[in-house]
């Protein structure tokens, strides 16, 4: 397939208290358009990721953004938990096939500081199922039972896991964007407040604001989506055939791979979903960058750093970029468009030609996975 | 003839010391310890009520013979802290429980004695006559306002008992009642902690009510103090029962095995029951046991038992007995006790 | 949860309660969910019960170390707190024996 990406716009993702959604969906869609050289009424759809908003009392988010930006025509509303951006994409792209559209506008956004952390905490247990809520679980509990047991399967260590959040931290201080603007050492990742264990607060990702945007076009453009795909699987851990990995990154990376027709060593530059450290090296471990239970000694080894084997999350990723949750599927296309054309200022992969983004919904209920190429 | 053909109790793990809450209110334990006769008692956990305490009493009894639910025709729960003002624990149990719809729910209060006031009318249903059962629990977590003479012994626990025909193991032979205002402890609706007459709850209270229902029971059965093997009263304290079976003229030894007070406190509505148990737990076949509850407000309940030769089994396939479940601690300071009645709103 | 789905959930407690099971896995939440600030820190374990069925549990009543395997009993207990005029949410919680 062919899908182009014509332009792209993105906010600061941090603590944005005198934004509202709506001045983030605007700020980032009309960067997009403006890239993409558009006006609103050339907008054939905008399709809107979101998963919080709701909580606020503001449904209705695609007639809300279209109205901002001055769009008319089709637009909408999805919903997939922390993939929402991911799966907006995909969304976009079905209607980019279909030829019904020329140009759709994808805008995730997500405003979380309104609500109280412990509001926040809460409301993204929507992603769980009920019985995992009712049983006082949190979303750090329910990835810190996966880190268990991969640290008792596989011998994964907590530095290891540390390691992550080393290098995405200092990934983000060479993003302009990103939330964080600090570095953090090992021990530092060790020793800070437990949250649920294995996991301590420097290996959770932050509660954010923030949005981004994409115009994605049947009109050629040298950048474009040669693989979408997405897969489903049980809301609940409890229902999963593993503790340890994600299946639902295997399906949809393996229908990526064979539309786009690459594989994973084509691969240049990694954008995954590290809401939760252990989260990044079961997908590095689930997309086949390395063998399963081996993501651990991967990252600590420096294969997955700027200068590596693979460099994966040169954003920052959900741990030092932010992560407001609708915007983070689209903030990973927009990092990976910008390695591929060069603009990635100070945190460049030299040559890069094939990117891969990976975007989870909840603990691996959804999954999206996009190939692009130039 | 009707009689109890299986129980259950649950005493919550955890104690608190008398001393400690001695301590922090700047009284001296030893005295405490003295007068009442107890060291420490029984709190529920934060996420325990009377309601869960009620289930475990009686998963325990049902479980004990298989007792198949549709079996039970009657559950009556006895109280003093239920978790609604209006609405029933007892259906809540049932359904936990698993109960089919047609059954009676049936929620009793009367201070101390409410499950015994219950076990004697669903004892003269006409279901039981009809081999069918009914299920008893007087379950409590008792509360006290921090710093009162109350918080001393306000404990938690239940005990259930399944009375029907068939397999019994302890024959109800007959039982009384006595009833009368007393106002000499009390809540009002609305308020959280009860309140007492202080001295007034001796006398007038419990002694004058235990003893002249204890007196009539034995006189209707013509029966005196030295015809039974064991005894057991409601036990506020550890003095008051000593008391009340001095002066009806039973021995120590007769009170022994249903004296549980001084191991976990009173538990309320479960006190006398859980007692009972107690002895049921060591009792020889025939043996005839006395028990008179007490409830302020106030009353008396009576009852006359015999155990039958079916309890020897029943005691062998019992595996957690009272006395395994009072010794089955784990010790909570007053601060963490405070903190539960912190979370649960009892005080803010 | 409102009444009703309170009311919906309670039916399924008889045939969860007094199951024996096993701990899969487990972590000691320090940051609790709200409504468990009071039981804080607390502990939530995937349990597999006798039956086959998996499902997340809090574990209550435990004083040694756990263990992967360690065996459990389905208890009832109150979930959390509830608001001041609300209905009591009981639920099934694992007992380690």
């Amino acid at each position: 397939m062919r899908v182009n990406i014509l332009g792209v716009g993105i906010t600061k993702f941090g603590e944005l208290w005198e934004k509202s959604l709506a001045d983030l969906a605007l700020e980032a869609g009309s960067k997009a358009l403006k890239e993409a050289n558009l006006k609103p009424d050339q907008i054939d759809a905008v399709i809107v990721a979101n998963m919080l908003y709701s909580k606020s009392g503001q449904d209705h988010l695609g007639a809300l953004v279209a109205e901002s930006l001055g769009i008319n025509k089709a637009s909408s509303h999805i919903e997939a938990a922390c993939a929402s951006g991911g799966v907006a994409i995909h969304q976009a792209i079905n209607s980019l096939l279909s030829g019904l559209y020329q140009n759709v506008l994808v805008v995730g956004v997500e405003k979380m500081t309104d609500l109280s952390p412990s509001q926040a905490t809460s409301a993204l247990m929507g992603a769980a199922s009920e019985e995992e809520r009712q049983s006082g679980l949190t979303f750090p509990a329910l990835y810190a039972l996966m880190a268990k047991a991969h640290m008792d399967k596989f011998g994964t260590k907590r530095s290891q896991l540390a390691a992550v959040s080393v290098k995405n931290h200092a990934n983000a201080c060479l993003n302009p964007n990103a939330q964080f603007h600090f570095e953090v050492t090992p021990e530092k990742v060790l020793s800070s407040t437990m949250v649920a264990d294995p996991l301590t607060l420097l290996d959770c990702s932050p509660i954010s604001d923030g949005a981004a945007a994409v115009v994605l076009s049947n009109t050629p453009s040298d950048i474009f989506i040669s693989g979408s795909a997405v897969a489903s699987d049980s809301v609940g851990l409890s229902q999963r055939k593993s503790l340890v990995e994600i299946q639902a990154t295997r399906e949809a990376s393996k229908q990526a791979f064979k539309q786009s027709g690459v594989g994973i060593s084509d691969i240049d530059v990694l954008e995954v979903h590290d809401c939760f450290t252990i989260a990044e090296i079961m997908a590095l471990e689930d997309l086949g960058v390395c063998p399963k239970g081996e993501g651990g000694k991967f990252v600590d080894s420096g294969k997955a750093n700027l200068g590596g084997k693979l460099p994966t999350n040169t954003s920052g990723g959900l741990k030092g970029c932010g992560h407001p949750v609708g915007a983070t599927g689209v903030k990973q296309l927009i990092e990976i468009y910008d390695q591929l054309r060069g603009s990635a200022i100070g945190r460049q992969v030299k040559d890069a030609k094939v990117g891969l983004t990976h975007n989870v919904g909840g603990t691996g209920a959804t999954v999206a996975v996009h190939v692009i190429q130039r | 003839m009707i009689g109890i053909v299986s129980y259950g109790t649950y005493i919550p793990q955890f104690r608190v010391k008398l001393s400690e809450i001695a301590s922090f209110w700047g009284k001296e334990p030893g005295e405490i310890e003295d007068s009442l006769g107890l060291r420490e008692k029984s709190v529920a956990g934060i996420d325990e009520d009377a309601t869960t305490l009620a289930v475990e009493a009686a998963l325990q009894a049902i479980n004990q013979i298989s007792l198949p639910l549709k079996e039970i025709k009657a559950l009556a729960i006895g109280s003093e802290s239920h978790p609604y003002a209006v609405k029933p624990t007892s259906t809540i149990v049932g359904e936990i429980l698993g109960l089919p719809h047609h059954y009676l729910a049936l929620d009793t209060q009367f201070a101390c004695k409410a499950a015994t006031a219950a076990m004697r009318l669903i004892w003269m249903m006409d279901e039981l006559r009809n081999d069918q059962f009914g299920l008893v629990i007087g379950s409590d977590v008792a509360q006290a306002k921090p710093g009162d003479a109350l918080e001393y012994t306000a404990a938690s626990a239940a005990a259930a008992y399944i009375l029907g025909k068939g397999a019994v193991i302890a024959t109800i032979i007959d039982s009384t009642s006595y009833s009368s205002d007393t106002p000499d402890f009390w809540r009002r609706d609305g308020q959280k902690f009860p309140s007492h007459a202080g001295r007034f709850t001796g006398e007038m209270a419990y002694f004058r009510h235990v003893f002249e229902t204890s007196k009539h029971l034995m006189e209707k059965t013509h029966t005196k103090p030295s015809n039974f093997d064991h005894v057991v009263f409601h036990m506020p304290n550890a003095k008051f029962p000593k008391e009340a079976a001095k002066r009806l003229g039973f021995t120590p030894n007769q009170l022994k095995e249903g004296f549980i007070v001084d191991k976990i406190g009173n538990p309320y509505s479960a006190s006398s029951l859980l007692g009972l148990a107690s002895i049921l737990d060591v009792a020889k076949p025939n043996q005839k046991i006395f028990l008179c509850s007490y409830g302020s407000g106030a009353g008396s309940d009576a009852f006359v038992l015999k155990t039958t030769p079916k309890i020897t089994q029943y005691q062998s396939q019992r595996k957690n007995k009272v006395l395994n479940q009072a010794n089955n601690k784990q010790y909570l300071s007053y601060q963490n006790l405070l903190r539960v009645m912190l979370a649960k709103g009892y005080i803010s | 949860m409102t009444s009703v789905e309170i009311w919906r959930n309670s039916k399924k407690l008889s045939d969860l309660l007094n199951k024996k099971g096993r701990i899969l896995t487990w972590t000691k939440i320090t940051t609790p969910s709200q409504g468990y600030e009071s039981q804080t820190p607390y502990v939530v374990a995937l349990v597999e019960l006798e039956t086959g069925q998996k499902l997340p549990l809090q574990v209550i009543d435990f004083q040694a170390e756990l263990k992967v395997n360690q065996k459990i009993l389905t208890v009832i207990r109150r979930l959390k707190q509830p608001a001041p005029e609300g209905v009591i949410e009981y639920g099934i919680k694992a007992k380690p024996i």
